[in-house]
């Protein structure tokens, strides 16, 4: 069928295909969805372009999908739909229409979804960390785009608000023992970055000014985004011989020995930063021994009153 | 106890009368009142940035406008902590060089003995105290380890503020070591500095004499004895040879000026010079807005505008009006009870009210209700965005 706009609307189903679709394998049938059509011949139809017909369509999706779409209007696809974008995704640009498959039957497929719009952000995803270890082994413990992006209500990522939550995003995967120790990576990396200037001042921040962004680094100010390199990667925006030029985006002036200033997420030990260690150990020490001996001379205090009070007493009879 | 109170006998020393002994003079007093207020301020701004995660911590830099307002004033009033070391420095030297008091704060082999004394005494094994003077070896000990912990913060602090100078002297290490330094020098200054001093002093002495500058007599000889011994026997001073006072005085003021200045222009200096960061935010007010976004998602500029810039403003005569006589006049056309198909019609609206609000298309009913896609008659999305042009323009006719 030919649309006004030149563009032709496909009346033929693949028959096969929609058996084999979650839905035919449910037993949905054509009319579930297709309820309008009442009646012979069918009611004209006045979609301008293919477009129009799919707007006009995916709202259909809610009659069972309820939670899922109430989410997604809360999506920046769906803020970029009511500001005029109309090729931001809707539900059937990404799951399909009539050959909807499960999306967790194989997770590459979501970074394959996304990258039909999204497609410079799926080749610096396909050379990560993360996107190799997905494309290239099909490694299940790896993020996809939803993992950090969410589902159905994906926020809008350029916000204050994303940025500073979003060690939290990183913190899910990479401070859980469970998924870090089979790759021998640090689960320290989110304690090690409170503990520093950054990480102190992102969560004393955070809770006050959630809509605001603070200037103190957060994770993929150094590490990088979609493109997160290893960290023993000559690539690695973090790796020694990169880090100095890291600083320097928030530390013009920084030199040689400055960015040695940052403890790598390392706790201190003898073996990484034996300086801080050291002090650490001193202090680990010293405070202790004051708090006893000052708690035990006040309690001698306490207990020398007491015992003269008494003898005082027993004097007095 | 039959005594009267200006008749006591304590310590084998008769408490003639009830008089009181000048222990602290006003410059002391209110050196101690502004190294009270700093160490204060300082310890309230700096220990929740030592423990960040605490809900307290986070209370307090709640209060006290955030953590970049915390660490404006913490730096300030560590320049106010340098600035009362910097005075105190000045004074004693004048104290012990010009007037030439005794230097009663060193430690001596004294006080080790009254130390031991103390311990026995508190183990029950001695009846009294030690009989001491003007200070004791608690208040000396005590008096050091202030020296030591305000060298110990202001270097590192120093520090911290200085990365970037810093690292072009000495490893990058220095920097995590000097933080984590001042951190734990902090909690003993919490801990010996005003949790055992103000237990002391306060509560067990019941002194205080660095507000009032006054010791009563049985707190004179309670605690200071021998101090008591020499003021009685007019041992506590010596005669000062005013010549040579003066010739003193005529070298003193000059050094200490130069000295003063040099440091305090250091102090300066390292608090000023450094700018380690790009500063590129403030604390601002929130962004966004919860509350307006979740009526209706709509930009204030819609996408569209900047994806075709080229085109020109809509007008109601050339694009708007033409484009609703088309898409809405079968149902609001002339003579319904909305009209939308005519400027001043579309401008006056209909009950509840206005459906263009000129400049705002977020609060015209036309774009609401075209937003929420699900109206009879639909606008397509590149439609409706030339409405919205048309009304943010102020809905040229």
């Amino acid at each position: 069928m030919t649309l006004p706009s030149g563009e032709t609307l496909p009346l033929m189903v693949d028959v096969q295909g929609f058996a084999g679709s979650v839905h035919g394998q449910a037993g949905l049938t054509c009319v579930d969805c297709h309820r309008d059509y009442d009646g012979y011949p069918h009611p004209a139809r006045f979609d301008a372009s293919l477009r129009d017909f799919q707007l006009t369509h995916y709202t259909l999706c809610q009659d069972c999908h309820l939670p899922q779409y109430q989410a997604q209007l809360d999506s920046v696809h769906q803020r970029a739909l009511a500001s005029g974008r109309r090729d931001a995704a809707i539900c059937t640009d990404c799951h399909g229409a009539h050959e909807v498959v499960s999306p967790d039957e194989h997770a590459a497929s979501i970074p394959q979804t996304c990258s039909r719009c999204h497609a410079t952000i799926y080749e610096q995803y396909g050379e990560s960390v993360h996107g190799a270890a997905l494309l290239e082994t099909a490694n299940p413990d790896v993020p996809t785009c939803v993992d950090c992006h969410g589902v159905h209500n994906i926020a809008d990522p350029l916000t204050a608000g994303f940025r500073l939550a979003s060690p939290d995003i990183c913190a899910g995967c990479h401070a859980d023992p469970e998924r870090m120790d089979p790759y021998g990576i640090s689960t320290a990396v989110v304690e090690t970055y409170v503990a520093d200037f950054h990480g102190t001042t992102t969560t004393l921040f955070e809770p006050r000014s959630p809509q605001n962004p603070p200037d103190e680094a957060i994770c993929i100010d150094c590490h990088g985004i979609h493109d997160i390199k290893p960290v023993d990667d000559p690539a690695s925006p973090v790796v020694r011989e990169n880090l100095l030029t890291t600083c320097q985006q928030c530390h013009p002036a920084a030199g040689e020995h400055f960015p040695a200033a940052w403890a790598s997420h390392y706790i201190p030990s003898p073996d990484h930063n034996p300086i801080v260690y050291h002090v650490g150990e001193f202090y680990a020490t010293l405070l202790p021994t004051a708090g006893v001996l000052l708690g035990a001379v006040v309690a001698a205090d306490v207990v020398g009153g007491l015992w003269r009070l008494a003898r005082k007493w027993v004097r007095g009879r | 106890m039959n005594e009267p109170f200006n008749r006591l006998i304590i310590r084998d020393r008769i408490v003639r009368v009830d008089r009181v002994f000048q222990r602290f003079d006003w410059f002391h007093r209110l050196e101690h009142l502004v190294l009270m207020l700093a160490v204060g301020v300082l310890l309230l701004t700096g220990l929740p940035q030592k423990f960040a995660q605490s809900p307290l911590s986070i209370t307090l830099i709640g209060w006290l406008g955030g953590i970049q307002a915390a660490r404006q004033i913490h730096r300030a009033a560590a320049i106010l902590l340098m600035g009362v070391a910097l005075f105190h420095a000045l004074d004693t030297a004048y104290r012990f060089y010009v007037l030439r008091l005794p230097p009663h704060v060193l430690l001596l082999r004294s006080d080790l003995r009254d130390l031991l004394h103390g311990l026995r005494h508190r183990l029950g094994r001695a009846d009294d105290p030690p009989d001491m003077g003007r200070f004791t070896y608690y208040e000396k000990l005590l008096y050091w380890a202030v020296v030591w912990s305000v060298l110990v913060l202001v270097v590192t602090g120093l520090a911290m503020w200085n990365p970037i100078a810093i690292t072009r002297f000495l490893t990058g290490e220095i920097i995590p070591a000097a933080k984590r330094a001042h951190g734990s020098e902090a909690l003993l200054v919490l801990i010996v500095g005003v949790g055992w001093h103000v237990w002391h002093v306060v509560i067990q002495q019941r002194n205080w004499s660095i507000f009032t500058g006054v010791l009563t007599e049985p707190q004179q000889i309670r605690y200071h004895g021998i101090e008591w011994d020499a003021i009685m026997a007019g041992r506590d001073r010596l005669p000062l040879d005013m010549m040579a006072t003066r010739r003193r005085k005529r070298i003193f003021f000059p050094v200490a000026a130069l000295a003063g200045l040099a440091l305090a222009g250091g102090i300066g200096f390292f608090v000023s010079f450094e700018e380690t960061a790009v500063i590129t935010h403030g604390e601002r007010q929130p962004v966004e807005k919860g509350g307006a976004d979740a009526v209706v998602p709509l930009p204030a500029a819609p996408a569209t505008v900047g994806a075709a810039p080229s085109l020109p403003a809509p007008t109601w005569r050339a694009d708007v009006g033409p484009l609703l006589r088309a898409e809405c006049g079968e149902c609001h056309g002339t003579g319904s009870a909305l009209d939308l198909t005519d400027y001043d019609a579309i401008l006056s609206g209909a009950p509840p009210g206005p459906v263009v609000v000129p400049g705002d298309p977020a609060s015209s009913a036309l774009v609401l209700v075209q937003a929420a896609r699900d109206h009879p008659g639909q606008l397509s999305g590149d439609e409706l965005a030339t409405v919205i042009v048309w009304i943010a323009d102020g809905a040229p006719r």
